[in-house]
């Protein structure tokens, strides 16, 4: 059940469950999410998924901490309702990502990171950042 | 043992023809060893590297899609069974969701074959070189073939998480407490050093933005692995390897931690055979494995 | 005006095709290309060899009531009815600038460097399926990433820079462009020089024709004509190395 969101987050909020697959309303804030999760968020996995539960939108939307996801999947795979805070985090780039907002620019990256990096990062890193 | 090795197709990754070439030559003269040949498809593009964790994002399976018609083709051709041999976790992993996402979902190959213009049917089975070895050749036979006595060395192995993750999908081992590697170590003679950080994330991609971030990652595993008596580390993944190896060039960080070596476990698996490891590149390693590994002919020279 | 125009015969048949838009009766075996200057369009642009390799006619079309859109080259490709066609003379592409050929940074590197767009290739085809020249685009920017330059450029090799692949990728991957770089890197560092060439070159450095094309100068025009018509020729037929001239001097 989602705490009195506002009609427009509600919205927003139930586009991002269709487009990821997941059903935000089945977390139930046990945190285990947050204390497997190597990226040192601020705020963390469970926290990004209370604030869609709260309706704020935008404050999961425009919080920095989820560009540093990285897709490692302990908190999918120890959620024990199924729930993939990675996919919701996706979900949140992917809302800047295809609206011309992405967070790597091509043109100043590092020439040696380029020439040095196995294509794997720099191939992975494009999906997720560009 | 048959005269013939068996051929298996492979598919190699991006990264395993330029940066970790010497991961795909030490797997190669290993199999050769073992009885089994890599067949390299003939046509193949990147994999992507990334599976789509959202459920409306098809194109992210475009790419793998490619390769598994590639690879259905030339099974169907040659009449072996549909078996697709990866040795690079990230495309072991991107390949195999997609295997599982079709099986779910008849509906999304549909649509990825119209998109496409192609006819994949859904038969390749993905395979990793080390559920190759376990499971069809058996570790206690790798055990058998094993040349050199590495009895003194300290080994951890280091999953990371895309060799494991999602357990559903992937089903190799368990990500949480898993023993494919630690069984592998085993059956080479190594003392395996079994740390708690063995399956914590290096950092991945995020070496792309936050550098800082992945070096404090890959000192926390490194630093616990040693604390542990490792000697070195062994890894299945490309880029845990480049994490880990790499950012031991902060010296600062690392000012308190001796290099800690990590090798491929292909790298580890030649030395243990007493091969010629020339051509396995361990000098491009940053922390150069071989003085560690000297007495087990790791310069180059056999026994 | 006086032109080239099209006169078709008393019994050639008529099909409806759209430009820009609006419907036009062209006669139905023309190429593009002149269905449109037969139904009175002039070509400043879009338009160069007529002849399927200089690239400068790329058109997007669709045929009335099927949903796939085709390419192809104005002038190779013949009108259908219920064409319905948009030229692209020009497309905006991303070429990477100071290309130096004389580095000795590795080819893969200085690829990745130059265009490090191409690892976002998602591997989903459309710039093969939408080249008129039948390459696999994909396929080589594939090459490219796994740091096989060489391979890549000849895979390469029949591109005509139309830039119509350019214009479809979902990754903003300007192909042609790499693979021209690719190309040329090729050229410059990954194919073997020919040590034929360079011998030629040498020999007529050193100036040992300068005589020969003086003397060539002093002549008349009919002393130049009778030397032509009477000069020896190697035999369509003959075998390589085999046949030699009567006067070896100036060999």
């Amino acid at each position: 059940m989602l705490i009195n969101p506002a009609a427009k987050d509600l919205k927003a909020i139930r586009e991002l469950e269709l487009a990821t697959g997941e059903t935000i309303s089945d977390c139930y804030q046990c945190g285990k999410c947050t204390a497997g999760c190597p990226a040192s968020m601020d705020p963390p996995p469970s926290v990004l998924i209370q604030l869609l539960k709260l309706g704020q939108f935008e404050m999961a939307r425009n919080a920095e901490s989820i560009w540093s996801c990285m897709a490692c999947l302990t908190c999918s795979e120890r959620c024990p309702k199924n729930v993939s805070p990675a996919a919701i985090i996706e979900g949140l780039k992917n809302l800047h990502l295809r609206n011309q907002d992405p967070r790597v620019c091509l043109e100043s990256m590092s020439r040696n990171f380029l020439a040095h990096s196995p294509q794997m990062a720099v191939v992975s890193g494009f999906r997720k950042f560009i | 043992m048959s005269e013939k090795p068996v051929r298996i197709p492979y598919y190699p990754g991006c990264t395993l023809k330029t940066k970790a070439l010497g991961f795909e030559r030490s797997a190669m003269d290993c199999a050769e060893v073992i009885g089994f040949e890599m067949d390299e498809l003939k046509d193949w593009n990147c994999c992507g590297a990334s599976y789509p964790l959202t459920k409306d994002n098809l194109m992210g399976l475009t790419a793998p899609t490619n390769i598994l018609v590639e690879a259905e083709k030339r099974c169907q051709k040659e009449e072996v069974d549909p078996n697709l041999i990866t040795l690079c976790t990230f495309c072991y992993n991107t390949l195999k969701r997609t295997e599982y996402a079709f099986q779910q979902d008849e509906s999304k190959l549909e649509t990825i074959n119209a998109f496409l213009d192609r006819k994949y049917d859904g038969s390749i089975r993905v395979v990793h070189y080390l559920e190759y070895l376990r499971d069809v050749i058996g570790f206690d036979n790798v055990a058998k073939m094993v040349k050199t006595d590495l009895s003194k060395y300290r080994v951890a192995p280091y999953y990371g998480c895309l060799l494991l993750k999602p357990k559903k999908e992937i089903g190799l081992d368990d990500p949480e407490d898993p023993v494919i590697l630690h069984d592998f170590l085993d059956a080479l003679g190594c003392k395996v050093v079994d740390f708690p950080g063995q399956v914590d994330c290096c950092g991945s991609y995020l070496v792309m933005r936050e550098p800082e971030k992945v070096s404090q990652l890959s000192y926390d595993i490194l630093a616990e692995a040693a604390e542990y008596g490792a000697q070195a580390l062994v890894t299945a993944c490309p880029l845990c390897q480049s994490n880990l190896d790499k950012s031991q060039s902060d010296e600062t960080r690392f000012s308190g931690l001796d290099g800690v070596p990590v090798l491929y476990f292909t790298q580890l698996l030649a030395i243990a055979f007493g091969l010629d490891t020339e051509n396995h590149q361990l000098e491009d390693h940053f922390i150069d494995p071989r003085p560690v590994f000297a007495a087990a002919g790791a310069d180059g020279e056999s026994d | 005006m006086v032109g080239d125009r099209t006169i078709p015969p008393p019994d050639a048949r008529f099909i409806t095709i759209s430009i820009m838009g609006q419907p036009y009766e062209v006669p139905e075996t023309l190429t593009i290309l002149k269905a449109m200057e037969y139904a009175g369009y002039q070509f400043k642009r879009g338009c160069g060899c007529r002849g399927g390799i200089c690239g400068a006619c790329g058109t997007f079309y669709r045929i009335e009531g099927d949903h796939t859109l085709r390419t192809g080259l104005a002038c190779q490709t013949v009108v259908e009815p219920g064409m319905i066609l948009a030229q692209v003379p020009f497309f905006p592409s991303n070429r990477a600038p100071d290309l130096d050929l004389d580095t000795k940074t590795p080819a893969d590197e200085q690829i990745a460097t130059l265009y490090p767009e191409i690892f976002r290739c998602v591997g989903c085809g459309t710039c093969t399926r939408t080249c008129p020249m039948d390459i696999d685009v994909m396929g080589y920017i594939a090459y490219f990433k796994r740091g096989d330059i060489k391979g890549g450029a000849e895979k390469s090799f029949d591109c005509i820079m139309c830039g119509l692949c350019a214009s479809r990728c979902p990754a903003n991957i300007s192909q042609f462009n790499v693979a021209m770089t690719a190309r040329r890197i090729t050229g410059a560092r990954l194919t073997p020089r020919s040590e034929v060439t360079a011998a030629r070159a040498e020999q007529v450095r050193s100036g040992r024709y300068e005589p020969m094309l003086a003397e060539l100068c002093e002549m008349s025009a009919e002393d130049l004509k009778t030397l032509y018509v009477e000069r020896e020729r190697e035999p369509d037929l003959a075998k390589p190395g085999e046949w030699m001239p009567k006067d070896q001097t100036k060999l």
